[in-house]
């Protein structure tokens, strides 16, 4: 008996030993790291609560919401939502003081037993993890968790803690607080959400991505009943009203937005420029209002023109996979794409596709110089033409072999699509067919200076250097300043600079920023609309005339572009409205050649991603023509002599020519052609370098 | 019959009831520890005492600790945004007082230096535009022009913003479009200057005059001449303000974007002044060739 006492005696000792020395310690530790832990605010939604910058699309609509937290007050969330979260997370919430015991123990037994249970932290560690902690899972870590939870249940009500963990929590990927949970999949506001959508939103937290009602709803389906059981279950539901709302099996959630990713290359080039602008902190944390210019609808059908376009190039690539569903390393066997879209009158950017899907390649080719321009830059060159050496679409132009010598390089022996040629033809007709030797032929006259000062004129900005091959398309002009090019030459000369901000402002609405849409004339329109001519002429007869088999039967400029060995494939072109220019190729810059199938130019690249999203576009909309400057007139040239004839006819083509044009007059016998052969005596020039 | 000594039995009674009873008095010490321990488990478990203590504890270090972790990140580069966009409005505040303070013409360049751009309302730009000598008014916009897009209703307010080829002013609508615009040049500056502020000393002063000094009386007369033609007239305040005598007339060599400048050389009581107007070309060399006819007429009469 004596030694039982002994035994007792000395075991409760050690107890009581035990846990003093404990207290001791927790005292102890607590004072030594507790100078680590971080401090609390004194008012909690200080932190939760971050104004977002809201990003907007031209007709209003809201594109994306960066970095922002709506906070809530207690009163302004549902009862039935705050139920749910208990129910879901901690039912002894308003009993204990941020640490529930039981729940703790159990959890620790759990673990040591190896059996999976409900994780033993309370709404109020869970909000100080998720307020100043990391994620890692370390025994401090959970320690200093718990002793931010001790002190937040001092200094605040219990419904301020809820309510700031309501706020803070996230319920999906860029979804964070109660009430854009409750706008995102409901479309309403967290004091509205009844008690089954308070269920479903109450199980998102513990796994935003597990749960996700939209990719899993079945498993969101499970949580949620199960939730409602709870809510049955510590009387915040009837059984009854339990029992209802288990037995409808659908989750009443809204539609997810059709559009997924779409416009995030356009938002990319948004929050490149905001954050040039403004820095990366008052683009995420200051609450901008930002409008921009695009439009929701056409950059919906840019995606698709390009996926669609793409996709059938994949099949004459032989490429079986989906591009969505290659491998990583599959990808760059894939040819990417990109469109832009600018609003002719204003120069808005209306949609930007920078590749075929964002999500596996958020390079933004719409923005990027890199790529050769193939002959697509040649009506800038047409226009200098024009302008400089007073040629019009009826001027005779020879297609003969030519060498431009230049000191110190290599001779420049351009070549034509085909290799052949044709001798004399008028310009309109090297235009549409795109004549390599008839542009070094005017680059050679005009100089490469001078096309770039035209460019420069047409709205491009970036540096050119000055050599012959820019005629073919070599410079490295941005894809969005080519729209804007096109454009231009589509508002006669009206230069318009493209835009993708419209206007900046603050979170109390002070104006920060604005775009003033001002179209510069900078050019005679009679002179451009003699390119203007030209460039229907490319659609409705020369190498543009595909445009037609999309559906497309709009009045168009257009201009194919093929560079060296089918790297490239361009297509650029306007309606009166809209301008847009489009490209295919590969991004490791190989060669499109398909032996066998077709090689892939700019009328089988460029061209099918533009009209398919031209055809759209301008999908209901009455046919409008351009508009025919006063001082022009048209009249009938033979198509190799630019002699006038009176009426249409074989070889015989339409021109827009300045009224009161001579043009030669005679018998209409076709004159005879110089070489079909591009080895004969080459017409050499020396040039400058 | 055996007795025993009562006493005796007594204390044997009593020794053996001791010997078979518990002896309690070493379990009292257990008991209370037991009895401790117990309470202890139950207050922590009922009131939580230690959590309080802790959670007082970390309330009263609250104000020394550090403001670390995600919260206080977000918070930091909030306050940090928050301050940055306090500059950015702080200086559209002063773009607006600067609009406000934009008075006077030949401010406008330190004005643009300073902010870049301002705008102003329609109102504001009318009576700037009032204030503007008749003959610059043009280089802004074409009175007419300014009456159809005053007359077209969507004017709404005026840009001036530095761009490189000088300050561009914009009329723009709700919708920002331009329904006009203009570039004012160093030139236009110039001769705001130039009207405004004359320069001390004779037309003989400056080589641009040089060979193209007339008297008084054949400018008159060759004005005269000239206005029948081309509508030509000097700006009224300016002759009213005028302060002196008009002594003789230049007209400039140079030529600067298609304005030659007219030199006045007025006399104030003995000392002598220059004013510029700039007028169009056109107009100066036939008021040039005007007066050299009939300066030539006169010597050749002479």
């Amino acid at each position: 008996m004596n030694n039982l006492r002994s035994w007792i005696t000395a075991l409760l000792w050690i107890a009581t030993g035990c846990v003093t020395l404990g207290l001791a310690t927790i005292f102890i530790t607590v004072s030594m790291i507790s100078g680590d832990i971080p401090k609390v605010p004194t008012r909690l939604e200080q932190l939760t609560a971050v104004t977002p910058t809201q990003i907007y699309a031209s007709d209003g609509s809201l594109l994306v919401q960066l970095g922002g937290r709506k906070a809530v007050p207690p009163d302004r969330i549902s009862p039935h939502f705050f139920n749910a979260v208990i129910s879901a997370e901690d039912d002894a919430f308003f009993k204990h003081p941020g640490i529930d015991k039981p729940a703790l123990v159990k959890a620790v037994a759990g673990v040591l037993l190896g059996q999976r249970s409900r994780g033993g932290s309370t709404i109020t560690q869970q909000l100080a993890k998720n307020l100043f902690f990391s994620f890692e899972k370390t025994i401090t870590r959970k320690f200093r968790e718990m002793l931010v939870a001790l002190e937040i249940e001092n200094e605040f009500e219990k419904n301020e803690i809820l309510a700031a963990y309501c706020n803070w929590i996230p319920y999906g990927p860029r979804i964070d607080g109660v009430e854009e949970a409750a706008k995102h999949y409901f479309g309403t506001h967290a004091a509205d959400l009844t008690p089954t959508q308070s269920a479903l939103l109450a199980g998102l937290p513990n796994g935003p991505s597990r749960y996700n009602p939209y990719r899993h709803p079945d498993r969101a389906l499970t949580r949620r009943n199960w939730i409602i059981s709870r809510m049955a279950k510590l009387g915040y539901i009837t059984q009854h009203e339990a029992d209802a709302a288990v037995a409808d099996t659908l989750l009443h959630i809204q539609p997810q937005s059709s559009t997924g990713n779409r416009g995030s290359y356009f938002l990319d080039a948004v929050l490149d420029q905001l954050e040039e602008t403004y820095g990366d902190n008052v683009v995420y944390h200051g609450g901008l209002k930002v409008y921009t210019t695009v439009d929701p609808l056409l950059q919906g059908y840019a995606e698709d023109a390009v996926r669609q376009a793409l996709s059938d190039l994949d099949q004459r690539f032989g490429l079986e996979t989906e591009y969505s569903k290659a491998s990583s390393e599959e990808l760059s066997e894939y040819p990417q794409g990109l469109l832009v879209a600018v609003e002719t009158a204003t120069g808005a950017v209306k949609a930007i596709v920078g590749g075929r899907d964002w999500q596996r390649s958020q390079f933004n080719r719409a923005l990027s110089p890199m790529r050769n321009k193939g002959s697509s830059l040649k009506p800038s060159l047409y226009l200098t033409a024009i302008e400089k050496l007073h040629y019009t679409p009826a001027t005779v132009v020879v297609d003969s072999a030519i060498t431009i010598k230049i000191p110190g390089a290599a001779d420049w022996k351009p070549r034509n699509f085909g290799g052949k040629h044709q001798g004399p033809l008028i310009l309109k007709s090297a235009l549409e067919q795109s004549i390599n030797t008839v542009a070094a032929s005017l680059i050679y006259k005009v100089k490469p200076e001078g096309m770039i000062k035209t460019l420069h004129r047409l709205g491009v900005k970036t540096e050119i250097e000055p050599h012959y091959a820019i005629a073919l398309g070599t410079a490295p002009v941005l894809p969005v300043e080519m729209a804007g090019m096109v454009a231009s030459i589509a508002n006669l000369g009206e230069v318009v600079e493209p835009f993708i901000i419209r206007r900046v402002e603050d979170n109390r609405g002070i104006v920060l920023e604005e775009h003033f849409v001002s179209a510069t004339t900078k050019f005679n329109p009679e002179t451009v609309y003699m390119l203007v001519d030209m460039m229907k002429g490319v659609v409705e007869e020369g190498t543009g005339i595909g445009v037609r088999r999309y559906g497309f039967n709009h009045p168009a400029i257009g201009k194919t572009g093929t560079t060296n060995d089918y790297r490239d494939s361009w297509f650029l072109g306007a309606t009166p409205r809209l301008a847009a220019c489009a490209w295919v190729g590969f991004d490791d810059n190989r060669s499109m050649r398909i032996p066998g199938v077709g090689n892939i130019t700019g009328a089988s690249g460029g061209l099918p991603v533009w009209a398919r999203f031209m055809a759209r576009a301008t999908e209901g909309e009455p046919p409008r023509d351009f508009d025919v400057p006063e001082g022009i007139e048209f009249r009938y040239v033979h198509e190799r002599t630019g002699i006038e004839t009176h009426a249409p006819g074989d070889s015989v083509m339409k021109v827009a020519v300045p009224i009161g044009t001579e043009l030669p007059q005679g018998s209409l016998q076709p004159l005879p052609t110089d070489s079909t052969d591009a080895t004969r005596q080459p017409n050499v020039v020396r040039g400058a370098r | 019959m055996a007795t025993f000594p009562l006493n005796n039995e007594r204390n044997l009674v009593k020794r053996a009831s001791r010997f078979a009873e518990v002896d309690r008095s070493g379990w009292k010490l257990p008991a209370f520890l037991l009895l401790v321990s117990f309470l202890v488990v139950i207050v922590e478990f009922v009131w939580s005492p230690i959590e309080f203590a802790l959670g007082n504890y970390m309330s009263w270090t609250n104000g020394v600790r550090p403001a670390v972790g995600t919260g206080w990140e977000l918070d930091q580069e909030q306050a940090e945004a928050d301050r940055e966009l306090g500059q950015l409005v702080e200086e559209v505040d002063q773009r607006q007082y600067a609009a406000a303070s934009f008075t006077d013409w030949e401010k406008l360049p330190d004005l643009i230096r300073q902010h870049g751009a301002l705008s102003i309302s329609t109102g504001r730009f009318l009576e700037l535009y009032a204030a503007l000598p008749s003959f610059m008014r043009h280089v802004i916009i074409d009175p007419v022009d300014l009456l159809r897009i005053r007359s077209e209703g969507r004017w709404q307010r005026v840009i001036f913003r530095n761009e490189h080829i000088g300050i561009r002013v914009y009329f723009v609508n709700q919708q920002n479009f331009a329904l006009s615009s203009a570039t004012l040049g160093q030139l236009f500056f110039e001769q705001l200057s130039d009207y405004h502020a004359p320069v001390p000393g004779s037309l003989d002063d400056n080589t641009t005059y040089m060979g193209r000094v007339f008297a008084a009386d054949v400018f008159f007369t060759a004005i005269r001449e000239i206005r029948s033609r081309n509508q030509f007239s000097l700006p009224g305040d300016w002759v009213a303000n005028l302060d002196g005598r008009l002594s003789r007339v230049g007209v400039s060599k140079e030529v600067v974007e298609g304005k030659r400048a007219l030199g006045f050389e007025v006399d104030q009581a003995g000392s002598l002044k220059t004013y510029t107007i700039w007028i169009d070309d056109q107009v100066a060399s036939e008021l040039f060739s005007g007066m050299m006819d009939l300066s030539l007429f006169q010597e050749g009469g002479r």
